[in-house]
């Protein structure tokens, strides 16, 4: 619906749509006319708005049309606005709309002041050398730390809005020329395609945009740091940043770059070299590590060396249950450990741990429930799963799956299996870039940031997996 | 041409590497010792010369045409030769499978399981078989790229583990008679015969740049893999090596360092059975190809697998426990036909091809 | 993707009904019989196979070594070793296997009868170290040894295959045996073992310095429980399976130094020093190089073998000057000379006693058919009885 030239019934019919205790009708008189301030109290800088709107506008001699009263307002940010519902989606936004008597166009200001925390170091990001800063739930602010770090005019950051009802500004961030302009249209496409009731974090558009839906790898990477952020964008990837997440997302996603982290660019290469090599193992470990041993007890004893074997076959006498079932319990209990130490309160996780791993494990060993070697896997698999966070919710799914196949077929349906989860990760795309690059397809010089990564001096040429146009970061000379 | 369906050379390349080899480590080695004695491996040499000559015709005919082999075939021999012949390697593929297959579900229960295990446990391999088949050659060409880290970690485990054990002068005296060779080479043959493979694969190339040096090296390697394998093997068992079936398994045991670390060789034994189950599948994703070439049948990306895989899981049923009269009746009323279909037809079609280039090559000038 | 997920969770839901209730024969660990030994004995009606069994609680207990041996007779070698199955209800699980003891009795046949179940089956690693018992085999493993609470772990310690380096016991296995056998040579080498008593009767912790010499089967209960240690030195020497003779220690050791992988040893001899001081010698030996060439000359082939070492005094059994041990062990050109004598002699007659029992303990028809291929066919009849030996052994001192 259209703005009427009456102030009233503008006034009336913009109540009706948001008729809500917080959105605040200010009317004041600009020259010689009425007119009306509506913002919401709490998103709205409400100073702003009486110092470099109201005031100017009162004290201004006469204001005859649009242009007039756009003239006297001393805020660089405005908008013509001329439906209802125009007016309604600024005032939720957190803009102030000034609507003025006979004149039937709105004026949106941006005076936008959102609840938002304090730039921190993320929780789950933390690193001993490096920057600390990591994304807070406003975009804007979000924006900001990333052109801190970029600054140059190719730095492009366009703003959509996805969510019927949520109205969710989602921003793509690429810097041009850099990123493939595919992948950006690709995003944008799918973005715009996106019909949701609203986007509360990134991860709602995470399952929108990526290929496969039903996977349980993730498709799409996804950031805290604004430095990860900036140095994927650098590298030609497009990011997303979503108003109201702190999660800033990246795509094109390989499988890779779970097991990459900041922190490697900013220490030593040798101990980077080292750490990537480790958390390959770790992840390996904590994947295979229970199958194996439930494969080997169940099917193939002669894969144990005989000497750990009796010392399992001594631990496990009077054990009640199968191998098998008793891995499966004690996973069990562990991943209910560790997702009751997530949700609980922090002074009280600290005490569940130690009910859970001291208390329970002890007991349940020397109550003969489960055996030394079981608890010592699951302890060391659990350990092993957090040398790759990015990578838990994939792995715990994946270890329940080895460890079922595993005392279901023995080591044959592991071997099995990992065929269909190569074949697997081998098949699918994340914005037209192969998930396994660059081991797959083989691509050396990508391979200086893979599971080894190269010295820095070395690594002149972009990935050549995201298909950027201008091939080379560095130049030494 | 779908997204699915690309191959570059260098996957081609690891191919040939890996799956052209790790289907002669099993029951091979056992096998060519029995009949050639210490000249197994010149009898396998022998095999890989003529097994070259097919690839490189093969790949000559993959390099003079731009058309998919299907299509260069029709223009040839017509449509319903080309049918009939497309159907015939279709059956050869299945067939061509069935002897790995049995090596792979021998091994398996035979040295990876203490108890018989029941059929069951093997069965899985045919639904995984189906998934990689189904999933293409596109997937399938990248998973080989994974799996050459995988085939060389194996190969470094198995062959640290195994050289030194040796007594190298078990492969003496050099200087055999050739019906010894021959022996060997011709029970070799059908582990061998590989090539063929090539040419239906060269469809799916997106380049062809140096697509003979670098598929000649690449078999060269292979070659060089297998043979040292047979060599190592021979050196460590001798007179007995006849017996030491499942070669990668058997022949690594004897270090030292094993008895620190426990049974390390197991995990490049376990390493080529997940190999292994690629080199099977090629034979049955080949066969799915053929058939959805042939046969243009509604949802062929699904049926299509799921029927040769079915077929092949019926042959593994009724035929389990009979991996040697299995292969002695495969080498007894299959061994021509092999011959016919891997060496006999790639080199009629190569010729075929190049007399069809040059032909219409004349024609064009004439005009 | 709803019904993608559902048909997910029902293949789910089978896996795991079968993993929590499978039973595809599967063996539980605890009802499996590790078996770490096995010893052979030919019975009237067949084998009698003696297992020793790997339980956990024997390694905690002193003297219970026995209680971890089975025994089951049976008409051949797999029947007897099922039999141990039937009879305790655990499944014999051979793969740590890694000792076979034949029996006395059973060198009556061809060892292969029994030694092949062991290359036939894939149950049995063929690196299993194989051995002969001077007494019965059952014997051998029901023996408590004061090194192990387990015999027969006991009994691995002394072949283990680092110890070849510095030891005259020729280790062999099953492989090794096998290979022998099937060669153009069909001759094989066993080490026997001998229980030596100890005179600390059921002190596990008495040291080998303890030892006494008398030999012999214990009669009374008492004496079954001797602790013994075991001697391994003299090997059996057999031919197209069957036993013909036995090697010596002085001629196992240089034998093995010869021909395996010994480097380092010691041997005893008299000796005299440059003051016509006598005495007995320990002389400790390192290989520097050995060559076996099989050589035609003349039409008729021979034997050249040539072994170098390095040698010096450990120990005498008379006092020495400073000067002289000072010198670090040197012997003068006598006893050098005298220390060659004397190993070529035991070479010679190693060689000499296989030739005479048919062994071909030197593989010299193998390597007729390696090395001189094209007069296999007309000389292999009769070729190690024709056969002459040359060994030359140089001996040097270390500086």
């Amino acid at each position: 619906m259209k703005l009427s030239s009456s102030l009233k019934e503008n006034v009336k019919n913009i109540s009706e749509q948001i008729s809500a205790d917080d959105i605040i009708f200010y009317s004041f008189t600009a020259g010689n006319l009425s007119a009306v301030a509506i913002y919401a109290e709490d998103l709205s800088d409400k100073v702003m708005i009486g110092k470099q709107v109201v005031k100017p506008m009162q004290e201004a001699d006469k204001l005859n049309d649009y242009n007039d009263f756009k003239a006297v307002v001393n805020l660089p940010e405005t908008e013509e606005l001329f439906t209802l519902s125009d007016c309604v989606q600024k005032v939720l936004a957190g803009d102030g709309v000034i609507l003025v008597d006979q004149i039937p166009v709105g004026l949106s200001v941006a005076t936008r002041k959102p609840a938002s925390r304090a730039v921190t170091e993320p929780p789950t990001a933390s690193i001993l050398k490096g920057p600390r800063e990591g994304f807070v739930e406003n975009a804007q602010v979000n924006m900001s730390l990333v052109r801190q770090r970029i600054k140059t005019p190719d730095l492009k950051y366009e703003k959509l809005t996805v969510g019927e009802i949520s109205k969710t500004t989602v921003g793509i961030v690429y810097i041009k020329g850099v990123a493939n302009q595919k992948t950006v249209d690709e995003l944008r496409e799918k973005i715009s395609k996106i019909c949701v009731d609203g986007v509360i974090d990134s991860s709602y558009i995470i399952k929108s945009i990526s290929n496969r839906k039903t996977s349980m790898f993730k498709q799409v990477g996804s950031t805290e740091k604004p430095d990860i952020f900036s140095s994927k964008l650098l590298e030609g990837r497009v990011g997303i940043i979503v108003d109201g997440s702190p999660i800033a997302l990246t795509v094109p996603f390989i499988l890779l770059e779970d097991f990459q982290s900041s922190e490697d660019y900013y220490i030593n290469t040798y101990r980077a070299n080292f750490s990537r090599i480790l958390r390959v193992i770790a992840v390996i470990i904590s994947i295979m590590l229970p199958a194996f041993f439930v494969a080997a007890q169940l099917f193939h004893l002669q894969f144990i060396p005989l000497a750990f074997l009796l010392t399992i076959v001594g631990s496990i006498k009077g054990i009640p249950l199968s191998p098998s079932v008793e891995m499966f319990v004690t996973l069990l209990i562990f991943e209910i450990l560790n997702e009751a130490s997530i949700r609980m309160p922090r002074y009280v996780g600290i005490a569940m741990s130690v009910v859970g791993a001291l208390v329970l494990g002890e007991t349940a060993v020397n109550a003969g429930m489960v055996s030394t070697p079981t608890i010592m896997i699951i302890a060391l698999s659990g350990i092993c799963f957090y040398a790759v966070p990015d990578l838990n919710e994939t792995l715990s799914v994946l270890r329940i799956m080895f460890l079922t196949i595993a005392g279901f077929m023995g080591g044959y349906g592991i071997i099995l299996l990992s065929a269909g989860l190569i074949t697997y990760l081998c098949a699918f795309d994340s914005f037209g870039t192969p998930y396994m690059s660059p081991y797959s397809p083989l691509n050396l010089n990508d391979m200086q940031d893979g599971i080894l990564m190269g010295f820095y001096a070395e690594q002149t040429m972009r990935p050549e997996f995201l298909k950027s146009k201008n091939k080379r970061r560095k130049r030494f000379d | 041409m779908t997204n699915t369906k690309r191959l570059s050379v260098r996957q081609l390349c690891f191919i040939i590497i890996t799956l052209f080899s790790v289907s002669k480590f099993y029951v091979l080695p056992a096998f060519v010792s029995g009949l050639s004695k210490e000249a197994g491996w010149m009898a396998t040499s022998v095999n890989f010369a003529l097994d070259y000559l097919i690839l490189f015709a093969c790949l000559i005919a993959v390099k003079n045409t731009d058309k998919t082999l299907y299509e260069s075939s029709t223009e040839i021999f017509g449509k319903p030769l080309t049918n009939l012949t497309f159907i015939l390697y279709a059956v050869y593929f299945i067939i061509k499978a069935f002897v790995p297959l049995l090596e792979q579900k021998n091994t398996i229960s035979l040295t990876f399981y203490d108890s018989q295990p029941t059929l069951l446990i093997f069965m899985p391999f045919f639904i995984v078989a189906f998934y990689i088949a189904k999933k293409g050659v596109n997937a399938f060409s990248r998973s080989v790229e994974i799996l050459l880290w995988v085939f060389a970690l194996a190969l470094l485990i198995i062959f640290a583990l195994s050289i030194p054990a040796g007594k190298y002068q078990a492969l003496l005296p050099f200087s055999q008679p050739p019906s010894r060779v021959f022996k060997g080479f011709y029970g070799n043959l059908i582990w061998f015969g590989d090539p063929v493979i090539v040419l239906f694969l060269g469809d799916y190339l997106t380049e062809k740049k140096k697509l003979i040096k670098k598929c000649t090296i690449s078999f060269i390697i292979s070659a060089v893999i297998t043979i040292s394998l047979i060599v190592v093997f021979y050196a460590i068992f001798d007179s007995i090596a006849e017996r030491q079936y499942y070669a990668p398994i058997k022949m690594s045991k004897y270090s030292i360092t094993l008895s620190n670390i426990g049974r390390l060789d197991y995990l490049g034994s376990i390493l080529f059975s997940l190999i292994s189950i690629y080199s099977i599948t090629l034979y049955l994703l080949l066969a799915t190809e053929i058939v959805n070439k042939v046969f243009k049948f509604y949802n062929n990306n699904f049926f299509v697998p799921l029927a040769i895989t079915t077929i092949e899981a019926l042959l593994i049923f009724f035929f389990q426990n009979e991996i040697f009269t299995s292969i002695a009746f495969v080498q007894k009323y299959f061994q021509p036909f092999f011959i016919v279909m891997a060496y006999l037809l790639p080199l009629v079609f190569t010729i075929a091809t190049v007399i069809w280039k040059n032909k219409r090559r004349q024609n064009v000038q004439a005009c | 993707m709803f019904r993608r997920a559902k048909f997910y969770l029902i293949i789910f839901a089978i896996v795991l009904v079968n993993f929590l209730t499978l039973d595809f024969l599967l063996i539980d660990v605890e009802k499996t019989a590790l078996i770490v030994a096995i010893g052979i004995d030919k019975v009237e009606d067949g084998y009698e196979v003696t297992a020793q069994i790997a339980v956990p609680e024997a390694t905690n207990q002193s003297t219970k070594s026995n209680e971890s041996v089975i025994y089951a007779k049976g008409d051949t070698l797999y029947d007897a070793v099922s039999e141990i199955g039937n009879r305790t209800g655990w499944y014999p699980k051979l793969s740590f296997c890694n000792l076979i003891i034949l029996g006395n009795s059973v060198f009556e046949e061809n060892v292969m009868g029994v030694v092949d179940f062991f290359v036939r089956s894939y149950k049995v690693e063929d690196s299993s170290i194989l051995c002969a018992s001077e007494k019965s085999a059952k014997e051998l493993l029901m023996s408590i040894s004061p090194l192990d609470n387990i015999s027969s772990f006991a009994l691995s310690k002394i072949f283990v295959r680092d110890h070849n380096n510095a030891s005259a016991i020729l280790t062999t296995t099953v492989r090794d045996f096998s290979i022998l056998y099937y060669s153009k040579s069909k001759s094989g080498l066993m080490p026997q073992v001998k229980m030596i008593k100890t005179e600390d009767k059921g002190d596990n912790t008495s040291s080998a310095s303890s030892l006494t010499s008398n030999s012999g089967a214990g009669g009374n209960e008492a004496e079954k429980n001797t602790p013994v240690v075991y001697d391994a030195e003299t090997s059996l020497l057999f031919y197209n399976g069957y036993k013909v003779g036995e090697l010596n220690g002085d001629e196992c050791l240089f034998y093995s130094m010869f021909e395996k992988g010994a480097n380092d040893a010691y041997f005893s001899l008299p000796v005299t020093d440059d003051d016509g001081n006598g005495g007995t010698a320990l002389l400790s030996i390192k290989k520097a190089n050995s060559s076996l060439k099989l050589v035609k000359e003349e039409g008729t082939f021979k034997l050249k073998g040539e072994l170098k070492l390095r040698i010096k005094i450990s120990d005498t059994d008379f006092p020495q000057s400073m000067k002289e041990i000072a010198t670090i062990g040197r012997l003068n050109d006598k006893n050098l000379k005298k220390a060659e004598n004397y190993v070529k002699e035991k070479l010679s007659d190693a060689f000499e006693r296989s030739k005479n029992l048919n062994c071909d303990l030197f593989e010299t028809t193998e390597m007729l058919y390696r090395y001189h291929n094209g007069d296999f066919d007309d000389y292999k009849d009769g070729f190690l009885k024709n056969l002459t030996c040359d060994f030359s052994v140089t001996c040097q001192n270390y500086i």
